[in-house]
Formats: structure tokens, sequence, C-alpha cells
């Protein structure tokens, strides 16, 4: 009985310290994160401004989805109902096949070649055909919106 | 043993890396640079550090039967916060070695460390004996990444981080050379424990 509440304790201690530290630093970490982003982005679009992309006829899509390792995060930018380039903005892919996910790898093809001359990736295949649902579901949700 | 040799014992004799092999995971894995062997050794040797600090403060209040979720709580706390403070305030090193710094928590060394000195000792012994054995572990780190970076400018067609195993093999064998044990010598004398923290360490790790 004593060890438990011992441990509880320990727990609720160590527990309300994380929470303090997370307080303390999810401004930084998020300012950190929207950095990381826009820089994946840069060499895609000027301006994440949604306003100023719509001047340009461009529309983000970003989705989250499930990949090899936890959730990434995968912004797909539309120009006039064609695909204008697909961008891995944040991910935990295993390092190594991660590099299917550089703009200058697999995944810059996308908006560069046409989408049947582009190959499939041997041992990136869930990373890959994440990325390849990412784009058909930002496809769907264009044509939903539509009357 | 004083606390000089208890140190030297952490940062040679006994270094972690180099003769007990501990923790080559993480130690392989990030060391193809200098910048991210110096984050994860600044990691690592701060989670050692303050958990052997804190669980040696407090070993006679922890009870013996609930130890090791004791241990795992202060460790993976220390590692939370070493992780969280690095993606605030290092980003660029942190996307690089994110998954290492998360992994410490299983790290046999320091677990090894708090169960076989931290818990035992008082804080002045533990906290020295962690100072040492990870400065031992971080001067590992840091020399095979300047070792593997040189080696990576060496060969420009390589497309992944090389010489992992290489070098560290290498290493480890002219170490060996230096301490002057060969495997022929181990064979016919069984090594002799220098104290019992050794033998506990090694239950643990088991």
């Amino acid at each position: 009985m004593k060890a438990i509440a011992k441990l509880t304790l320990l727990a609720l201690i160590s527990g309300c310290l994380l929470a303090i530290l997370h307080s303390l630093t999810t401004d930084r970490i998020n300012q950190n994160q929207r950095d990381a982003e826009a820089e994946v982005l840069a060499d895609l679009v000027d301006t994440t401004d949604p306003e100023l992309l719509r001047e340009q006829g461009i529309e983000l899509i970003t989705l989250d989805v499930g990949g090899y390792g936890g959730t990434m995060k995968v912004v797909v930018a539309w120009q006039d109902d064609e695909l204008l380039g697909v961008r891995a903005v944040s991910h935990g892919e295993t390092p190594g096949f991660s590099d299917t996910l550089h703009p200058s790898a697999w995944i810059g093809q996308y908006g560069n070649v046409p989408v049947e001359d582009i190959d499939a990736v041997t041992g990136a295949t869930i990373t890959t055909t994440a990325v390849i649902r990412t784009i058909q579901d930002s496809f769907r949700e264009r044509e939903g919106r539509q009357p | 043993m004083t606390l000089t040799q208890r140190f030297v014992d952490g940062l040679w004799t006994r270094n972690v890396a180099t003769t007990q092999l501990l923790g080559l995971c993480p130690l392989l894995a990030v060391s193809y640079n200098v910048k991210n062997a110096v984050g994860l050794a600044i990691a690592s040797t701060f989670v050692l550090v303050s958990s052997s600090f804190l669980i040696s403060l407090f070993r006679n209040g922890i009870p013996e039967n609930i130890r090791l979720p004791c241990f795992v709580l202060v460790i993976a706390t220390f590692t939370t916060i070493a992780h969280t403070v690095m993606q605030a305030y290092a980003w660029d090193v942190y996307q690089q070695i994110a998954l290492f710094v998360q992994i410490i928590v299983t790290n046999c060394m320091i677990l090894g460390h708090v169960e076989s000195v931290a818990s035992k000792k008082e804080f002045k012994t533990s906290v020295v004996t962690a100072l040492g054995t990870a400065l031992g572990f971080s001067i590992v780190l840091v020399v095979l990444g300047a070792i593997r970076q040189l080696l990576g400018l060496l060969t420009p067609f390589a497309t992944q981080p090389v010489g992992s195993f290489f070098v560290i093999g290498l290493a480890l064998a002219m170490i060996n050379l230096l301490k002057g044990n060969s495997p022929s010598e181990h064979s016919k004398q069984p090594p002799q424990e220098q104290d019992i923290g050794h033998e506990e360490h090694e239950r643990v790790v088991q």
C-alpha cells in the first residue's frame, strides 16, 4: 500500500514538472515547427498566407496521414485544378527511407513529372503509399467542395 | 574506492562504450557528425547525472520491490525534459536525433548505473561516478563523430553515413591493445570483479 502511494506521488510530481515545462516551451516549439514548415514549402510557393495564394490560384491542403513512424503532416499544393507539388512538412519516418520525402527526391516528382511515370519505392512502401493516399484525399476534398 | 578512482573508472577503466559495450545503438546511429554527437552527449549526460543525483538522494525512501518502476519513471521524466528543451532551443539537432534522445530512457548505461551505484551509495559518490561515466560516453561519442565526419568527407559517393562498425571495431581493438588485455589472456585467467557493483550491473543488463 505504501509502495503504491509512493509511486503515485512520484508519478504526480513528475507529471506536474513536465506539465510546467510544456507550458513554458510550447510557444517556442510551435514557432520552430511553423518556421520549419515554411522552409519546406519555400521552394514550392512564395508565401503560406492563404489570401495571397488564392490570388495566384494556388490552394494548399494540409492533411495528417498515418505513416510508418507515426503521423505525417503532408501539404498538397493545387494550382488551377493541377497538382503543383507535394511536401511532407513533418514526419517520423525511419532515417534513410525518409529520404524519399526530400524535395529533391521521390516526392519532388509530383507536379514536375506525369503521375503515371512516377515509380514506387522499394522499402518505403508505407511512406510512399501514405503520400499517394494524401494526394487522392486532397483531390476528393476539392471535388467534394465543387457544386 | 576513492572518488577520483570512481571517476577514472567511468572515464577509462570501465568506460561504458568501450569496455562494457552499453548504449551502442544510439552511439553508432548518431555519431556520423560532431554536431549530433555533441547533442546526444549533452542529453545523455544530463539524464544520467540528474537521475543518479535524485535517486541517490531519495534512495532510502524508495521501496525495494518497486525500485525499477521508480527508476524508470525518474529517468523517463528527465529524458522528456531533455527532449522538450532540445525541441525548443536546439531545433536543428532535434530534427536529426529526436528518436535517439527519446530512447535514452532504455539506455542500459543509465539504468545500470542507477541500479548498481545510485541506489546504494550516497549522492556525492553517485554523482561523481555518473559524471565519469557520462564523460566517458560523451568522449567516445564525439571522437567517433569526428572520425566519421572526416570519413564522410573522404567518401563523396556514399549516400548514407559511413563507417560505424569499422571505426568502433578498430577503436575497441586499439583500446584493448592499450589496456594490454588480449583475448588469449582473458581465457587463461577470468577477469576479477572490481567490486560488487559490477555484478549487480550485469544482473540489470541481462
